[in-house]
This record gives C-alpha cells, sequence and structure tokens, in this order.
C-alpha cells in the first residue's frame, strides 16, 4: 500500500464531509486540543489515538455498540494474551506484556481504524477525507492488517496457488463478516478468535449444498453434494477438503536495534497444507478433523525481553487451528477419495515434526491418513 | 394554501412524536452543542496550508524486520 503524504493523512475533505452526521461535532470534542489558528497552541492536548476507550468517544452516540467493541478482539488483541500467557508463567507476564506493547499493540483496531483511518500498523492516514464509512474499505483497512496471511491467500498472491473462489466472485471481507462479529457484538468472555459460534458459517450461504437447507427446496434444486453428506458434518471443517496450501511460519524472533526500533525476524517460511486433530474442539466447532498452520513462535522468540520467558512452550501446539482464505471448489482433497483416503502426505503426522515439537503438538498429531474402509485415526 | 398547511400539521405532528419518542427512550445521546471549532476546520481542509505545515518526517532506515508479518 502506497505511503500517503503528511498533509494527505490529516486533510478533510470539506464537500464530502460536510454530509457527514459527524461533522455537526466539535472537533475538540472527540481530538481533544484547542480551537485556535496556531498550529501548536492547536494541537496542544491533542489525543492521539481518539477511539483508544471507545465509550467514552464514539459510543457517546453508538451507545449499543461500543460496549462490545471495547471487548472485542480487534480492540484488546486478547487472543496474543491467552496464547502467551498460556506458555508463560506470571512472573513473566511484566516482560511479556513490555514485548507486547512494543510488537503486538499497534496491531489493535479502534473505532477509527475501521470506520475513518487507516490502521496505526500501516502509518494511519484518512481513509476519505474524513468521512465515516459505514463499511471499511477491504484495502485500507481489513487487509492493512491482515495482510500478510489472509490478503496473500485471498487474492492468489503465492505463485501457482489460485485465488479463494469468493474472490473470483468479487466478494468483499464484509460480505462474510458481520459487523457483528467485528464488534464482538453479545459476545462474553472472549479469549480466541474461535471462541464462541462460528461467524462467519459457511452453511450460513450453501445450506443446498450441505443439504442442511429446506428438505423438498434441497430436492428440487438437485443440489446435495453425495460426500457431504458421507462426511459428517461434525467430522472435518469445510477447510479439510475446500482448502489448499497456504503460508506456515517458523521461529519468531522480536528484538530492537539500538535505537529502540522494535522489528522481528520470521526464520523460515514454507508453503503446504496439513491436516490434523482438532485442537479447539467445541460444541461450535466440533470437528475431529481441520487444517493447521504453524504459528511463528519458538521457545526463545523473546529472549531479547528475558530468559525463559515461555517455561511452559508445550503446553499449547505450534500447529494449530486455521481457517485459511483460499477456498476452492475443487482441490486434490476432492478429486479422488485417495487425495485424503490413504495419504499420509497431507496429514500431519510425527514424522513430519522435529523432535522438540512433538511434545507441544501431541494432541493435533494424526497417527495416520484414516483408510478407505474406516476412519481410522 | 391548503397544501402548506397540511404540510405544516405533519411536520409539527411528526416533530412532537419525535420529542415524545426520545423522551420516552430516554435516549443517552449527548445533546448537540454548536459547532465552535470552525478554527480546526480551516486549517485542515486548506490543502495548501497542509502542505505548507506538514511536517516532513526524516527518512528513518526501515526497520529490518523480515518474513511475514
Amino acid at each position: 500500500m502506497a505511503p500517503m503524504e503528511p498533509w494527505e493523512r490529516v486533510w478533510i475533505d470539506a464537500e464530502a464531509f460536510s454530509e457527514d452526521v459527524h461533522s455537526y461535532i466539535n472537533c475538540t470534542d472527540c481530538h481533544g486540543g484547542q480551537a485556535v489558528a496556531e498550529k501548536d497552541a492547536a494541537h496542544t492536548g491533542l489525543k492521539p489515538e481518539v477511539a483508544d476507550d471507545p465509550e467514552t468517544t464514539c459510543g457517546q452516540c453508538h451507545v449499543d455498540v461500543a460496549p462490545y467493541a471495547k471487548e472485542s478482539l480487534h480492540n484488546t488483541l486478547r487472543g496474543y494474551d491467552t496464547a502467551l500467557y498460556a506458555r508463560s508463567e506470571p512472573e513473566h507476564h511484566p516482560a511479556i506484556e513490555e514485548m507486547q506493547s512494543n510488537h503486538c499493540d499497534s496491531c489493535h483496531a479502534d473505532c477509527g481504524d475501521c470506520h475513518v483511518s487507516q490502521p496505526t500498523s500501516v502509518g494511519g492516514g484518512l481513509v476519505a477525507g474524513h468521512v465515516f464509512n459505514r463499511t471499511p474499505s477491504m484495502s485500507q483497512n481489513c487487509t492493512a492488517c491482515h495482510g500478510s496471511r489472509i490478503k496473500d491467500e485471498y487474492y492468489g498472491a503465492h505463485e501457482g496457488i489460485p485465488s479463494d473462489v469468493h474472490f473470483k466472485q468479487r466478494m468483499a471481507c464484509v460480505d462474510c463478516h458481520t459487523g457483528d462479529e467485528m464488534h464482538g457484538m453479545k459476545m462474553e468472555d472472549v479469549n480466541h478468535r474461535y471462541d464462541g459460534a462460528q461467524e462467519p458459517d459457511c452453511q450460513s450461504c450453501h445450506k443446498i449444498e450441505m443439504g442442511t437447507g429446506d428438505e423438498e427446496e434441497s430436492e428440487e434444486e438437485n443440489g446435495i453434494i453425495r460426500e457431504h453428506v458421507i462426511h459428517d458434518e461434525t467430522l472435518m471443517s469445510c477447510q479439510v477438503c475446500h482448502s489448499t496450501t497456504y503460508i506456515n511460519c517458523i521461529d519468531c524472533h522480536v528484538e530492537q536495534t539500538e535505537e529502540g526500533t522494535a522489528f522481528f525476524r520470521v526464520d523460515e517460511h514454507f508453503l503446504g497444507f496439513y491436516v490434523g486433530l482438532n485442537p479447539n474442539q467445541t460444541e461450535e466447532r466440533p470437528y475431529k478433523y481441520v487444517p493447521l498452520r504453524h504459528v511463528p513462535i519458538a521457545p526463545d522468540s523473546f529472549s531479547f525481553y528475558g530468559d525463559d520467558l515461555l517455561p511452559n512452550y508445550e503446553e499449547r501446539p505450534t500447529w494449530v487451528y486455521t481457517t485459511p482464505h483460499n477456498i476452492q471448489r475443487e482441490t486434490p482433497q476432492t478429486e479422488r477419495c485417495q487425495g485424503c483416503h490413504g495419504n499420509d502426505d497431507i496429514f500431519l503426522t510425527r514424522d513430519k515434526l522435529s523432535r522438540e515439537e512433538r511434545r507441544a503438538n501431541r494432541d493435533v498429531i494424526v497417527d495416520e491418513a484414516p483408510s478407505m474402509f474406516g476412519l481410522g485415526n | 394554501m391548503r397544501f402548506r398547511l397540511i404540510y405544516g400539521l405533519v411536520l409539527v405532528a411528526g416533530m412532537g412524536f419525535l420529542a415524545v419518542g426520545v423522551m420516552a427512550s430516554g435516549d443517552p445521546r449527548p445533546e448537540a452543542k454548536p459547532f465552535t471549532d470552525q478554527a480546526c476546520l480551516d486549517c485542515h481542509t486548506d490543502q495548501a496550508k497542509l502542505q505548507e505545515l506538514a511536517v516532513v518526517v526524516e527518512e528513518v532506515e526501515a526497520p529490518p524486520s523480515e518474513g511475514p508479518g
């Protein structure tokens, strides 16, 4: 994404903004500072992050959304805490928090990061001259943050791997990911992106193909796909058959330059597709098999901030439940039964893991691919 | 003339319903204040002025991050 000019980042499009109901609100009500002509005086007391606490700014009017948005994963980044603290101990939490504030917190998204400006993590800047977009811009908001995995997969940026079928249908992120989902509406105690109900749920649209819609309608359409009936819907997630090769990262390390600039280094990344046992089996996601993605973590990932900060490294798998955004109607798995049955190549078997990683992934490893004559493992 | 009268009555009735509805719902939203921050807008809508005043960001060496972020 091309960086914006310094003036452009803060330029208000008078004509467009005057049509926006938010133009009736005094600038200083949200931004602080002083309404005077002299620049330095005007900017004294300016709030750099307007919606850090959504309830005291946007929530003054958006009373139905702000309390949930404040607790949403976009705002709290609690998913990181869940993954990191489970691998650590309370005495290391201050060091972990310092690391997070330097390397992770810029990914936090408040109201403005989706509805007014580009996220801070990509340099900020008003998206449409301070007009509030009800629907975020896919490129300037959603994939500005979700760029390296989701964007590249969805657009088909990896050589030889097609783009997602939904992208080919010109579907935007918000066509599946609703505002309610993004704001964490009606969700409580959310600790992980896969907590709670499946949103989006493939079956919301693909009822006929799944045979879960109106029975008469399905018969009439004759659209039920036999393989969906044969494979019980609790046996595996849709992505097991309809996803394809995605990126996996190994051994991320975070450090700072001598000037204090935070940076990271992912030592290795590779394209692959591996099915394993579901580490997050819940009522909402009962699947036995799911695709697994290697996350960029190592026992010494944060050693710049202290020794042995992840003493419980083996308490969580390094291959985690994933929902790649490269959905295909046809994949090697759907081509023929042997695409999966008896095909150890696509399953995360013990031999694919280094000795150091086996214990952490003990709950997701598959002994062998299911045979043609039974479900096997 | 008759149209104006009807239009006026409808308008008054509508405003009345709206006022009653807002009072009944106990709408917690703050009352709109008059806009007084024209000085902010005068500057931030003036492209030439912003270009003149915009802070020139010094070229900082990009953080040496490597790999997918």
